[in-house]
């Protein structure tokens, strides 16, 4: 054995001759190297070196992640690994948020499901994204898998908390219960207490979305009796002097989703609660915050200074409340908040945060148009923009809806802070140009594109001609995520991107008029991608049908809500190693 | 029978004669060997116990057992210490490493096995598969279309995005 030598290549890159065959590894000592190499990257690289190490990889691999639940099939991924204790799947188009995709439209998680039941008995975690999951999927989950340990659901629909209660009753090793952003039916908080009293396993709990009163009892039992939980998240049914008696039980929490933030409270409860906060020393996230009552936010201060991430979306503050609690979270690196803090918010955060990363500004009231700065408190302009990327060198994720931009605004902000990878601007009037200039905002985004070569990711919007695109084109090298609204003028625009940005993944373009030019310019991109989506655009069904014909493995499908024969009003494009998909609902045309 | 307890010595033979005496208590980290010792009948009275490995060769064999008595010596076995001996212990040639893991393999010593592991597998990361193939001198026995239809379903099915920017 220890006569074998390989040697190194030598200078001009050519192998010397070896003196032996191949250092060849007998199977389960593969299998245990490949334990140590975890990313996709190397897993995929392991699995075509030779016959042995696929084998070695497929039999190996405990995790999967599948980015698009109709690019596979069940059948084929439990072919392929037959020992997968974790899975990530997402389901629909991400356009889907706005509304965009109709209901019942599929990604449906029950045939996963079956099909990991008779391959996968020892599932340990399920992470859901977009996916439509029922009551009988989530209770068919609790009861196939003993040793069932997380279940995350983002932006998911179809269930009640009749499901959790399933999870609940028979999970009973479950360390992970993350309920977020659904659209779930809420039958009341009576699934909190189906977790047995024997219960003490978990970890993590988020039910910060759900609408109804839990049954506070079975919370603080819960509670008490988990003493490993560190995540525990929420909703606005749990009052101040509830989540009190809370922190006093789990002192250890990392992260709190704190609910109602506003009773009366005895200057008793006051203290109690300053003191609860004083002695959560671990906390580095904090989220929640419904109705806030200002008087009440200073009992929050000791619990500040360790935080990395404050996620105030749903916390209604105003710039004072925001700059006194910056000032106490020196280390933040992750800041989301409410439009309603205002530009004088955004400067505190200049001013308190220089570590940090993201921020992300939604607007409190995103479909009232009218509401202008002027008028009042609420809404955010460029000068906030700019406060921040002054004080906050590092930040490299932006998502951020204003009422108004400039060109040159932009480009100051991508100047102060050029490592964006992320950056989606949403100017909330569609079409609106530069309102000092009164010119397109193409500039903006060519500046973006410009001054930030590691952007992965970006949201455009305002008045955009095909400018904009033409610069993304030629200068997007890393960029991966294109989200396009109200944009362009065009079938150019469209084709500037598809023959540039050589890492695009996924395109997403609605109410833009981009038509078949545009689509079937792309041919030879889309199989590199991992979707298209187009809708309110100028594409027809020839035009699919062609792209359709052209491209085999490409399932191209048409949303039709409508009668009209030759428009396609929405159009998906996604490649798939399953062929066309077999659920799909009659309003769904696959060409 | 004698059970690892009773054993005071064992003798490792290696495929080319080189011996080593261990503390009995030392080869316990070898679960081969204390199968070996409890099946074995014929140990002689004074406590040694003899185990020829056919397949290790002397230095190799030198290689594990400082291992071993470094891991079973207790009052050094703490923490950042024996993980930096581990580094410098594990920093060796590719043909040594290999030999290395195939012997923690052999004599079942799963703290051995996971520190040759963890180094092949440093080895391996972010090279591409004819890289892989060339460090380890492999031959790529796929076809080309069997090539292409297994970096189709792990571009397009199970493709590149990290599990950090889903969350």
């Amino acid at each position: 054995m220890a006569s074998k030598r390989i040697r190194k290549s030598t200078a001009d890159g050519e192998p010397e001759e070896h003196q032996n065959p191949n250092l060849r590894f007998p199977d389960e000592v593969l299998e245990r190297v490949l334990v140590f190499a975890d990313s996709h990257k190397d897993r995929s690289s392991v699995s075509l070196v030779c016959k042995d190490w696929y084998t070695a990889e497929r039999w190996s691999r405990t995790r999967v992640f599948i980015g698009n639940c109709y690019s596979v099939s069940p059948e084929i991924v439990v072919r392929r690994f037959p020992n997968i204790r974790s899975v990530t799947l997402k389901g629909k188009p991400r356009f889907s948020d706005f509304d965009l995709v109709p209901p019942n439209w599929g990604a449906d998680i029950s045939p996963w499901l079956v099909a990991f039941a008779s391959a996968y008995p020892f599932l340990e975690e399920l992470r859901l994204k977009r996916m439509a999951v029922t009551d009988e999927s989530l209770d068919f989950l609790a009861r196939s898998f003993t040793g069932f340990r997380a279940l995350s659901l983002l932006s998911c629909d179809g269930f009640s908390t009749n499901g959790l209660a399933s999870v609940a009753s028979h999970c009973r090793n479950l360390t992970e219960l993350d309920i977020q952003e659904n659209r779930i039916e809420d039958n009341g908080g009576s699934w909190l207490s189906c977790f047995p009293e024997s219960f003490t396993s978990l970890e993590a709990l988020n039910f910060a979305n759900l609408r109804n009163e839990v049954n506070f009892d079975s919370l603080e039992r819960l509670v008490s009796r988990c003493k490993s939980l560190k995540v525990l998240k929420v909703n606005k049914s749990v009052t101040l002097e509830q989540l009190q008696r809370l922190l006093v039980k789990a002192p250890q929490l990392m992260e709190l989703g704190i609910g109602s933030f506003s009773q009366d409270l005895t200057d008793h409860q006051y203290a109690d609660l300053n003191s609860a906060f004083n002695n959560c020393k671990n906390l580095r996230i904090l989220s929640g915050l419904w109705e806030v009552a200002s008087i009440y936010l200073p009992t929050l201060y000791p619990a500040c200074e360790n935080l990395i991430f404050l996620n105030l979306s749903y916390a209604v503050l105003q710039s004072f409340e925001l700059a006194k609690l910056l000032s106490h979270c020196p280390l933040l690196r992750q800041l989301w908040v409410q439009d309603t803090v205002g530009d004088k918010g955004l400067e505190a955060v200049g001013k308190s945060c220089p570590l940090l990363e993201e921020l992300r500004v939604f607007p409190a009231y995103p479909f009232d148009q009218d509401l202008l700065p002027e008028a009042g408190p609420g809404g955010v302009t460029e000068s906030g923009f700019v406060a921040v990327s002054r004080g906050c060198p590092r930040l490299r994720y932006t998502l951020y809806f204003c009422r108004q931009m400039t060109n040159a605004a932009v480009a100051e902000v991508v100047r102060n802070c050029p490592g964006f990878t992320h950056f989606r601007l949403c100017i909330m009037n569609p079409c609106q140009p530069d309102y000092l200039t009164d010119e397109p905002m193409d500039e903006a985004f060519g500046a973006v594109v410009k001054t930030c070569p590691n952007l992965r990711r970006l949201s455009i919007s305002g008045l955009l001609t095909d400018r904009t695109f033409e610069f993304i084109g030629a200068h997007a090298k890393n960029l991966e995520t294109l989200s396009v609204a109200f944009a362009g003028r065009s079938d150019q625009g469209m084709q500037y991107v598809l023959h540039g940005c050589p890492k695009l993944r996924k395109l997403e373009i609605r109410d833009s008029p981009f038509g078949n030019a545009a689509l079937l310019s792309g041919l030879e991109r889309y199989e590199s991608m991992r979707s298209l989506w187009m809708s309110a655009c100028n594409v027809t069904m020839n035009g699919c049908r062609l792209l359709a014909r052209e491209m085999p493995r490409l399932n191209v499908e048409v949303i039709r809500e409508d009668g009209d024969d030759t428009h396609a009003e929405k159009v998906y494009v996604y490649r798939s190693v399953a062929g066309p998909r077999r659920d799909a609902p009659p309003f769904v045309l696959t060409l | 029978m004698a059970s690892p307890s009773h054993t005071r010595t064992v003798t490792l033979k290696s495929c080319d004669d080189v011996e080593f005496v261990l503390d009995g208590s030392v080869a316990t980290l070898s679960q081969t060997l204390v199968s070996a010792m409890a099946e074995d009948s014929s140990s002689s009275d004074d406590g040694t116990f003899t185990w020829c490995v056919s397949n290790i060769t002397g230095e190799v064999l030198a290689k594990v057992v400082e291992f071993c008595n470094k891991h079973a010596d207790i009052s050094s076995s703490r923490g950042e210490d024996l993980k930096e001996w581990d580094k410098a212990f594990i920093s060796v040639e590719l043909d040594l490493l290999y030999d290395l893991i195939l012997a923690a393999d052999n004599l079942n010593i799963e703290s051995l096995l996971d520190l040759t592991a963890q180094r092949v597998a440093d080895e391996i990361k972010g090279k591409m598969p004819h890289e892989i193939r060339m460090l380890f001198n492999i031959e790529k026995d796929f076809t080309d279309e069997e090539e292409r239809e297994i970096r189709r379903e792990h571009a397009w099915a199970y493709g590149g995005e990290s599990l950090k920017s889903f969350l």
